[in-house]
């Protein structure tokens, strides 16, 4: 039996309204290096970055999904005190369709989840970040990430890293796909994180202005 | 850059940066620890500075005690735009959410319980108060502009927000938190909406229900109605108070939250009024003094539970509504406070048991001792009982006869020379002795030496029985002594292993924390990425189909169950595995947080203080014991005493016979 981390998890402990974020990370064989360990730095750094903002540190409830070789649920979700940041690792192909179907699928029951205990939720954040191609079956997952976007049943935000097929994230995500300039990964999660905490102040259910991260001194490129 | 003038041409030093906000950086001040300046990133706008023109003229010294108000504008120039404002210094003190949030509360706010929730609940209402006397209106009521002290107290910031009325105009509130903002306002812009106490009260409700009710929002609920359920803002809109008696708001209270109805009757009217249907009509809502004398009344009631040093509910109730909510499988809320209670009283788990025990152990050798006294017969002292005089006459007279009889035996030797005597002489002689015979067996000293023998006889039996009969009594009174001192004496080590065991506890609490951070690390650790001399891409692909993936999964054991695995490559990836082990880092910060410890810590206390009651109720049986003890030693002793005189008073008659 597993036991229930110390900290904001429970809700009768911590019954603020959550903000949902699956890292959907891309770990195949091509991240391998120092792609791999500038994403691992930008974990910690978006961790340390949520947990210095106490409402953002009850509020948003990070899972991490890596996919390289196979899917993996690296990560419950979990807020942010209570998250440690995998030691990723790259490996393998890159079932990037399968990974995103199991986003939708974590989301939907963390949503049950929510209801059951009646705890209010903002839009759910899906964020994937990929160096290359699905190696898998894609298409059925674009449809259900387009579909979840159109009910509003989540945010799809897909970022591409050098070597990324952009043109396939176009059509896996309904927003315009970003990309990350260079390795700038701690960039990109001090801005989720900064993101993510305007979110948590923000009111369920609105669309927050994010930050335009294409900025010049920005981290991604459309 | 650091230079600013005040609307009087006075120049302002800023200071060290104290931090930085969506609007601005703010400063401290130089010369002035009380103020600081807040600089806007970007210079107000011609009606801003108008606004905050007018707020400073409002700032009095009552109201800036709990309202960071704009004392004065600041500019860069002596008559350039507005770049920032002066105002008060608040130190020490948390966004109010650190405290209504149970998560938060136990590390920040420790030691309160829920009468300070209710406390700074009261506060919050006299703030309002306040500020609605002096027709402010806060506008932007929110989980962050309320800020809490330690020790209670509250003060607003952010306050350039508030929609104030000066120079018969209205400086309207353009922002709100959709949270906190009443139904009425909902989905509307807060641009130019000219904002009214009862919006503000509608915010206090929340307020304090967040304070009351563990952090939890008044809409959010269990939806019971059809299709996805309403976003919290649509359910404010909706007016679905989920703990509403209002049953047709389709929203039930979420699990393991409190009886607000049957828990606070008062309060829970309150915030019918607050949150309900009409609850938008002009003037609606309770009032922030309606919900001080409410929140004041039901602070008065409060009383302390009995299971938990933490807990304290209202007298009405008959059980702890908190001890309810954990039997329901919620977390003790208040589990800090009583943690707090007992932080630092470590100690006392190895204090000293000598003072409890010495008593103890003073019965117990009193028990041990309290025996029956051999009877002496040294001290006693009786006189022997004279003969009777009736039985010293029929001895004299018995002596007579005798020699009667003597004299008749000599007249029945004479009859041989006087034959016809001889009848005479035997008929007197028998008679003669017969009469001494009977009187001397029957009537003489005979009969008294026998009866003052049998009395000697008797009495020293009497005192034999009495003597083992006593300590039979008395010993079976002290093997009860010794059973129940045994049954102390375990309760005694008891007390005395709660040290070691709690320390255990923290240990494996350390343990699993460490070793749940190392399973972790493991497992981040995948076989198929990393390079193993002497593994290839076939082993690894074996061992993956036998599950093991990452270092966390190899073991000798499962090792040993795949075939076709050799040896070497079997101790390479047990190598591997150690190098990577050796490498995990324990995260420090993750040290066993004080409010953990305590929770255990209070578990043990808890225990010692139950078991020092049953050494001190051992005490009282004991006592009980002893004083039983006592009772029938000296209910023996006396019998034995009397028995005694009784038999030295024999033995002297036995010995004053004559020979």
């Amino acid at each position: 039996m597993d036991q229930i981390p110390f900290g904001t998890n429970d809700f009768a402990e911590n019954p603020e309204p959550r903000v949902p974020c699956v890292l959907l990370l891309d770990v195949s064989g091509s991240m391998g290096g120092q792609p791999i360990s500038e994403l691992n730095e930008g974990l910690t750094i978006y961790k340390d970055e949520l947990v210095a903002d106490s409402l953002a540190s009850k509020r948003v409830e990070v899972a991490v999904v890596t996919f390289g070789g196979m899917v993996q649920t690296a990560c419950d979700f979990t807020t942010a005190d209570a998250f440690y940041p995998p030691n990723l690792t790259a490996t393998g192909d890159t079932p990037m369709g399968a990974a995103v179907n199991q986003a939708v699928d974590m989301v939907h029951e963390r949503k049950q989840i929510y209801r059951a205990n009646g705890i209010a939720y903002y839009r759910p954040w899906i964020f994937l970040i990929t160096d290359g191609a699905p190696t898998d079956e894609w298409k059925s997952a674009a449809q259900r990430v387009i579909e979840g976007e159109t009910s509003k049943a989540f945010s799809f935000f897909a970022v591409g890293v050098e070597g990324a097929n952009m043109d396939i994230l176009k059509q896996l995500s309904k927003r315009e796909p970003l990309k990350l300039k260079g390795l700038r990964f701690r960039d990109l999660f001090q801005w989720l994180s900064n993101s993510q905490q305007s979110v948590s102040r923000s009111t369920p259910g609105d669309e927050v202005p994010l930050q335009n991260p294409t900025t010049p001194d920005g981290w991604a490129a459309v | 850059m650091t230079d600013y003038f005040d609307p009087r041409g006075n120049l302002v030093r800023l200071g060290k940066k104290l931090g930085s906000g969506g609007e601005g950086n703010v400063f401290e001040l130089q010369g002035d620890l009380r103020l600081v300046a807040k600089i806007y990133h970007r210079p107000a706008t011609m009606a801003q500075a108008e606004k905050l023109d007018a707020m400073t003229t409002l700032a009095t010294e009552d109201l800036l005690r709990f309202a960071a108000l704009p004392i004065a504008t600041l500019t860069q120039t002596r008559s350039g735009p507005v770049a920032g404002i002066v105002m008060p210094r608040i130190r020490d003190q948390a966004e109010i959410h650190t405290l209504y949030s149970p998560a938060h509360r136990k590390s920040h706010y420790p030691d309160k319980d829920w009468g300070f929730l209710i406390h700074v609940a009261m506060n919050v209402a006299a703030v309002f108060d306040s500020l609605h006397q002096n027709t402010i209106v806060i506008g932007d009521v929110n989980q962050g502009n309320v800020l809490v002290s330690t020790r209670g107290t509250v003060t607003l910031i952010d306050c350039d927000s508030f929609q104030v009325s000066a120079n018969g105009r209205i400086y309207p509130c353009e922002v709100g938190v959709a949270h906190f903002t009443p139904p009425e306002l909902q989905g509307q812009s807060f641009h130019g909406t000219v904002r009214t106490t009862n919006h503000d009260l509608f915010g206090l409700a929340i307020l304090i229900f967040h304070l009351l009710c563990m952090g939890r929002h008044p809409f959010a609920g269990r939806f019971t109605g059809v299709g996805e359920p309403p976003p919290l803002e649509k359910a404010i809109e909706q007016f679905r108070y989920a703990y509403s008696r209002n049953v047709k708001t389709n929203m039930l209270p979420p699990p393991q939250t409190l009886m607000v109805p049957a828990v606070m009757p008062a309060l829970a009217a309150l915030f019918e009024r607050a949150f309900t249907k009409g609850s938008e009509l002009s003037e609606a809502r309770p009032t922030a003094t309606e919900w001080h004398v409410a929140l004041r009344d039901l602070k008065l009631q409060l009383k302390p539970c009995a299971a938990d040093l933490g807990h304290k509910y209202p007298n009405y109730l008959g059980t702890c509504p908190w001890c309810a909510l954990e039997r329901e499988g919620a977390p003790n809320l208040f589990a800090s406070v009583t943690a707090h209670l007992v932080d630092r009283r470590e100690g006392e788990l190895n204090a000293s048991l000598d003072q409890l025990w010495k008593p103890l152990l003073d019965l117990r050798q009193a028990a041990s001792d309290c025996v029956l006294q051999k009877v002496s017969f040294q001290n006693l002292h009786v006189t022997a009982n004279p003969i009777p005089a009736e039985i010293e006459q029929n001895q004299s007279f018995a002596l007579l006869l005798g020699r009667c009889f003597l004299g008749m035996l000599a007249l029945l030797a004479a009859s041989w020379w006087f034959p016809p005597m001889l009848y005479i002489a035997t008929a007197l002689s028998m008679g003669f002795g017969i009469w001494w015979f009977v009187l001397n067996r029957y009537y003489g000293l005979q009969p008294e030496i026998d009866r003052r023998e049998k009395r000697l006889r008797d009495s020293i039996a009497r005192l034999r029985v009495l003597e083992s009969e006593g300590a039979k009594e008395l010993d079976s009174i002290r093997l009860a002594v010794e059973q129940e001192f045994h049954r102390l004496d375990l309760t005694k080590a008891e007390i005395e292993g709660l040290r070691p065991r709690y320390q255990a506890d923290l240990d494996a609490l350390n343990l699993q924390r460490e070793r749940r951070q190392l399973d972790a690390y493991l497992q981040s650790h995948l076989i198929r990425s990393t390079t193993i001399s002497f593994v290839n891409d076939w082993q690894k692909s074996t061992l993956e189909s036998f599950g093991i993936e990452t270092a966390y999964d190899l073991n000798e054991i499962r090792l040993a169950n795949i075939n076709g695995l050799s040896q070497i490559a079997r101790s390479a990836l047990l190598d591997w595995k150690a190098a990577i082990q050796k490498k995990f880092k324990f995260r420090p910060r993750e040290k066993i947080p004080n409010v953990d410890r305590n929770t255990i810590l209070a578990r043990y206390l808890r225990q010692r203080e139950d078991q020092e009651q049953a050494l001190m109720s051992g005490r009282s049986s004991l006592e009980l014991l002893y004083n039983q003890l006592q009772e029938v030693r000296s209910r023996y002793q006396q019998r034995l005493d009397v028995a005694a005189q009784q038999a030295k008073q024999a033995e002297a008659d036995v010995l004053s016979l004559p020979e």
